[in-house]
């Protein structure tokens, strides 16, 4: 048992006051396929490897994959947010 | 500015000393933050280690920010796109896909590791796969990439100071001899008290210098413009502001592997396990992405290095740094205390992920080496006296490897070490997942992954640099007699290689029965339900309303 902390370690560390966190049971699992959104959209530059439309006098393929963050965020959020135990 | 004349008229001054007074302040954050968050004893790998595994979403988006955008990530990616142009750029779908992935996965990690009391992941290994050997070899793998890493933040803080005109290596040691009391004294508690100010600052620095140095350089079109005419002038192939062909293969494996090695890396683990619920994880890499925004900001820094004309300062070994661009830029462009404000954003960037991976090497080799093979019986106050003078042996090793050897050797060692990394996958991430891969077949894919990695690593060469070996981490697929220029990042092949062997050998010994001492719920339990560690409240946590918490 070299690598387990004692049980009665593990269970006496608390200073007694009222135990919190969130209940797990991810629910709504299937959401996570909405990550292949960006997988697809960023790991494939065959789509994006142009200069124009240029924004601002960025090319394409710069800003193209800046905008890809919020845009992960966002399904990132929407993601834990239906996934959260109740 | 010759960088190996040292007269006190090369130095800037008032650079130097906005630089001075920030360094000192989180110094003194250092040594404080032993009594933040008041631990009744540092004397318990949990505390010292892993800062009370109790870090909330605030201090845990600032603590694992700041342990994986390290200073070496913000002087070198800039740099990168300085050199080659497009190919730089991969920071950023490497930086996008990495969240989600973690999202899902991160969490089973946390849930095992708190169930167990597990501090290292080779201590989920050893757990799961029931194989001491196959720990050690996850914990070995761990430590070899981890090392490197430190001494290119050493890298990070050079390149700033030579361009502040100070030459020599020993302001590198007093900065290293600070970190290393202070993560001695406070352990992860001090990196995560600095993270706050470095990550202030680098977000206050980059965004005044993605609009202020456009501005000065006249917009955008002229900063591509410039970047395209000196691409178009240089004699190498690859470099341009947009891919060639043959790279785009490369490029999306490229961000890829970096993005499967990145929770791999012992530091990233120590990071995770110190937040205290999986909700805490999973908010946190709904939120991490704002550090991939400025991560890509920053690499168009690069390019308007090429428009403001900066040429790299020469380096200890004759030839042009490039790690140098970023720095001068500021020094060419900011008034001299607002560089001197950068310039400390980068020096600090480099002191907090330097300390998280210094606690995690030291945890690897107090749980899994030390307890494991050395003694058994190891109390937990032990283990942490153990772990702090271990965290001092690998500091002092990371500035040996960079006063005695060529830089160029601890960025070869840090390339090789994201290929070796990506190794310990089918263990500890498809381990939490499911015992088809049996430890044998586990050992013998790592080996074979291992040799395939630093074998294919030997043999490419650098056309630019003229080097032989190590010349990168792109693999031509015609080594495999493939006619095309088309090349493949490294670690991905070895990976593969590494998988098919740990699925053919498993089929082999399926019958040979290991102890497992996980089981299915251990890996969805939430802080708060049995078998997880009650943990309080803490008053910062409280006073931050509980619409954001």
């Amino acid at each position: 048992m070299a690598h387990d902390a004692s049980r009665e370690e593990r269970f006496t560390r608390s200073d007694g006051s009222a135990p919190r966190g969130v209940p797990s049971g991810d629910r709504n699992q299937g959401l996570y396929w909405l990550f292949v959104i960006p997988f697809v959209a960023t790991l494939l530059p065959w789509i994006y490897n142009t200069n124009d439309p240029e924004l601002f006098g960025v090319p394409f393929f710069y800003w193209y994959q800046m905008a890809w963050v919020p845009v992960t965020v966002i399904i990132t959020l929407f993601v834990y947010r239906r996934t959260k135990g109740s | 500015m010759g960088a190996h004349l040292f007269t006190l008229a090369a130095v800037k001054g008032v650079e130097l000393a906005v630089f001075i007074v920030l360094f000192g302040f989180v110094t003194v954050l250092g040594f404080v933050a032993a009594r933040w968050r008041r631990p009744s004893s540092l004397e318990h790998l949990d505390e010292w280690g892993l800062g009370g595994r109790n870090f909330g979403s605030w201090i845990s988006w600032f603590l694992i920010g700041g342990d994986l955008y390290t200073a070496y990530t913000f002087v070198a990616v800039p740099a990168l796109l300085f050199g080659s142009g497009a190919v730089g750029f991969f920071a950023v779908p490497y930086t996008i896909i990495i969240f989600p992935m973690a999202f899902i996965v991160a969490p089973r990690l946390w849930s095992v590791a708190h169930r167990h009391g597990y501090v290292t992941p080779a201590d989920f290994v050893r757990g799961r796969h029931g194989s001491s050997t196959l720990a050690l070899l996850i914990a070995i793998t761990g430590i070899v990439a981890t090392m490197p890493y430190i001494a290119l933040q050493l890298v990070g803080i050079g390149a700033v100071m030579r361009t502040m005109g100070i030459p020599g290596e020993w302001p590198l040691i007093i900065a290293f001899v600070i970190l290393a009391a202070y993560t001695y004294q406070s352990g992860l508690r001090a990196p995560a008290l600095i993270a706050f100010v470095k990550d202030t600052l680098i977000y206050i620095v980059v965004l005044v210098a993605v609009i202020y140095i456009p501005i000065k350089l006249g917009g955008f079109g002229d900063i591509f413009g410039a970047a395209d005419k000196k691409f178009a002038a240089s004699p190498a192939p690859a470099d341009g502001t947009l891919l060639a062909d043959p790279q785009v293969l490369g490029y999306s494996t490229l961000a890829f592997g970096s993005a499967l090695a990145l929770f791999l890396y012992p530091h990233s683990v120590t990071g995770l396990l110190a937040t205290r619920s999986r909700d805490t994880i999973r908010r946190n890499m709904a939120a991490l992405p704002a550090y991939s925004f400025v991560l890509g900001l920053l690499a168009l820094l690069g390019l308007m290095a090429i428009a403001a004309g900066v040429t790299p300062l020469t380096g200890s070994n004759g030839k042009p740094d490039v790690n140098t661009v970023v720095p001068l830029l500021f020094d060419k462009m900011f008034p001299d205390w607002f560089a001197g404000v950068a310039f400390a954003a980068i020096g600090i960037g480099a002191l907090v992920p330097a300390a998280i991976m210094s606690i995690a090497a030291a945890n690897l080799f107090t749980r899994n080496i030390y307890k494991e093979y050395l003694k058994r019986d190891a109390t937990p106050a032990q283990e942490a006296r153990v772990s702090r003078l271990t965290s001092l042996v690998v500091k002092a090793g990371a500035v040996v490897v960079i006063l005695v050897l060529d830089p160029q050797f601890s960025i070869d060692l840090q390339l090789i070490g994201g290929v070796i990394i990506v190794q310990t996958l089918p263990a500890v991430a498809i381990g939490l997942y499911t015992r088809a891969l049996h430890a044998w077949g586990l050992i013998a894919g790592w080996a074979v992954g291992m040799i395939a990695g630093f074998s294919m690593l030997y043999d490419t060469p650098n056309a630019v640099t003229g080097r032989a070996h190590f010349g990168g981490a792109q693999y031509a697929l015609s080594n495999f007699g493939i006619d095309t220029k088309t090349t493949v990042y490294t670690g991905i092949i070895a990976l593969a290689l590494n998988i098919i062997v740990a699925i053919v050998v498993s089929l082999f010994v399926r019958g040979r029965k290991l102890e497992d001492r996980t089981r299915p719920d251990d890996y969805d339990v939430e802080a708060g339900e049995p078998g997880v560690r009650d943990l309080p409240v803490t008053p910062e946590e409280a006073a931050v309303p509980a619409g954001q918490r």
